[in-house]
């Protein structure tokens, strides 16, 4: 689950930079391993605003960390306590991407809900507070599930090639399992035609999987990208062989990358193999 | 049985060749699919299955194919039943390509990608052919309930308004809500039948809820109260 900071709330709810409390904080700090079998999350739980501690001692709040991961249908809640909390997911039921988010939450009614802490905006006013009701967020980076499906797919299967009557030039399309690349129909037909020649297939994979490939690490660089794609089988992949580049997309490393040569890197041997093809096809001249 | 998988090669060529073979998955005589496209998955563990073909309307199948199917492939993880090269290999093996042409007519390129095939990561669960088999015993199976398929038949009888369109929103991820849903409607309409309209109103008033509630956070009993309440106040309204 995903809580916009455009999510207004109708009593105030201690989250970082929405200034409905004059002070205090509820920040959760995160570090997870994973083995096969299991996903292993660390949370760091910190919690200063007095009024939400007291209710939390005194369970009428709770801390929980939520976790979502839409492509399995997975999502449950874990309750944390103040300070380091442990927990496992077995990954048998996650795949793509977990999100996560820390939240307090009200166990019961509250009629007079109030805080010292409450912004002047809020004129020292009383809510109504019902079961359920959400006091407080943190956010949490969402995880790139890696597993066996992500090991085993290749980089020339996350791309699907498209034909589209409208268009003059090559787009490509993010939105689905695969990245999409559209070409005009003609050169459509034209690919279709050469396309189980496996020395024809290595050239024009080269001439359209290699510049898309070079479009698609850009728009990765950009901040949202987990957000964006972060469920789509293809990013999962390109994640995965970039970790194996040095370069992790959760940590924003792509951003400061030579996109140009991982491109290349990514995608092994496809221009040494479109150029070997060129040369066996065309009886080239020494 | 043995479950298989496409290879990724094959699923590729598949996809691409939809168009060509159309005429084969309309009269569900899958010819060009050879022995060497399969890979058999040694992990999975399949009871032997076989569905029920014997209705004229194929869909009044789908509560027994839901038992049969989910109960024959329980073993499946979540995370294996999002896997494409599963559902599509299944989809071009027998004897599953033949329960496909008797539930569908594919007439065109999308049908065939919708039913055999596993694209988009949210509705193909319940859009591929056998997918939306296992996932909607999945979602409604209740191991603790005197009858486990209850809510799975319940669910049968208005397949869209109780299954497909809830399962698309996201407070059904968490099945404890979704089943919790599912079973205040279902007491509900023992004694009072709800119109579409008020299935409609009761799916958007959770994600309402949603909005301020966390609703992962309410017991079984609490999310069924408020349910409850809603649908008496609508329904006292006409």
């Amino acid at each position: 689950m995903i809580i916009s900071d455009e999510r207004l709330f109708p009593y105030p709810v201690l989250r970082e930079g929405n200034n409905n409390f004059s002070s205090g904080e509820f920040d959760v700090k995160t570090e997870y391993g994973h083995s096969d079998t299991d996903y292993e999350f660390k949370l760091n739980v910190t919690l200063t605003e007095k009024n939400l501690i007291d209710l939390v001692e005194n369970e009428a709040a709770s801390i929980v960390c939520h976790l979502e991961c839409v492509r399995t249908k997975f999502r449950t809640i874990k309750k944390l306590t103040i300070g380091e909390n442990i927990f496992r997911i077995n990954v048998a039921q996650l795949d793509g991407r977990l999100e996560l988010v820390a939240i307090i939450v009200a166990n019961k009614n509250i009629s007079e809900y109030k805080s010292a802490s409450f912004d002047a905006d809020y004129n020292k006013g009383l809510f109504k507070i019902q079961t359920g009701n959400i006091l407080g967020i943190s956010e949490i980076p969402s995880v790139i599930i890696e597993n066996r499906k992500v090991n085993n797919s290749n980089m020339p299967s996350i791309f699907n090639v498209e034909y589209d009557i409208l268009l003059t030039d090559m787009k490509i399309g993010l939105n689905d399992e695969r990245i999409t690349i559209r070409l005009p129909e003609v050169e459509y037909r034209i690919r279709s035609a050469h396309k189980d020649n496996i020395l024809s297939r290595n050239i024009m994979n080269s001439m359209m999987v290699l510049p898309t490939l070079i479009a698609v690490l850009h728009e990765l660089a950009k901040p949202d990208s987990i957000n964006n794609y972060g469920n789509y089988r293809w990013f999962q992949v390109i994640s995965k062989k970039l970790k194996e580049h040095d370069c992790d997309l959760q940590n924003g490393e792509l951003e400061e990358s030579d996109i140009f040569y991982l491109s290349q890197k990514l995608l092994d041997e496809m221009f040494k193999y479109a150029m070997d093809s060129l040369d066996y096809m065309g009886g080239s001249e020494q | 049985m043995k479950a298989y998988f496409l290879t990724i090669n094959t699923l590729e060529k598949f996809r691409e060749d939809i168009h060509s073979n159309l005429e084969d998955y309309k009269t569900g005589n899958l010819e060009f699919v050879r022995a060497s496209d399969l890979i058999p998955v040694s992990k999975i563990r399949i009871d032997d299955i076989k569905l029920d073909l014997s209705e004229n309307k194929s869909s009044d199948t789908d509560f027994e194919n839901i038992k049969r199917f989910y109960l024959a492939f329980k073993d499946l993880n979540d995370s294996q039943a999002t896997e494409e090269r599963l559902w599509a290999g299944l989809c071009h093996y027998q004897p599953f390509w033949s329960y496909l042409t008797y539930r569908w007519r594919c007439e065109t390129e999308k049908n065939v990608l919708d039913r055999y095939f596993f694209g988009e990561a949210g509705r193909s669960k319940f859009y591929n052919g056998l997918a939306r088999l296992w996932w909607y015993g999945r979602m409604t199976y209740d191991e603790k309930s005197e009858n486990p398929f209850e809510l799975t038949e319940y669910m049968c009888e208005s397949m869209n308004f109780r299954g497909l369109l809830p399962l698309t929103l996201k407070w059904s991820n968490n099945k404890k809500i979704y089943r919790a849903y599912l079973r205040t409607l279902m007491n509900f309409e023992k004694n009072h039948k709800l119109t579409q309209e008020e299935h409609e109103k009761a799916r958007r008033i959770l994600n309402a809820w949603g909005g301020t509630i966390l609703l992962d956070s309410l017991s079984d009993k609490e999310i069924s109260e408020k349910i409850k309440n809603y649908l008496t106040k609508i329904t006292s309204q006409k």
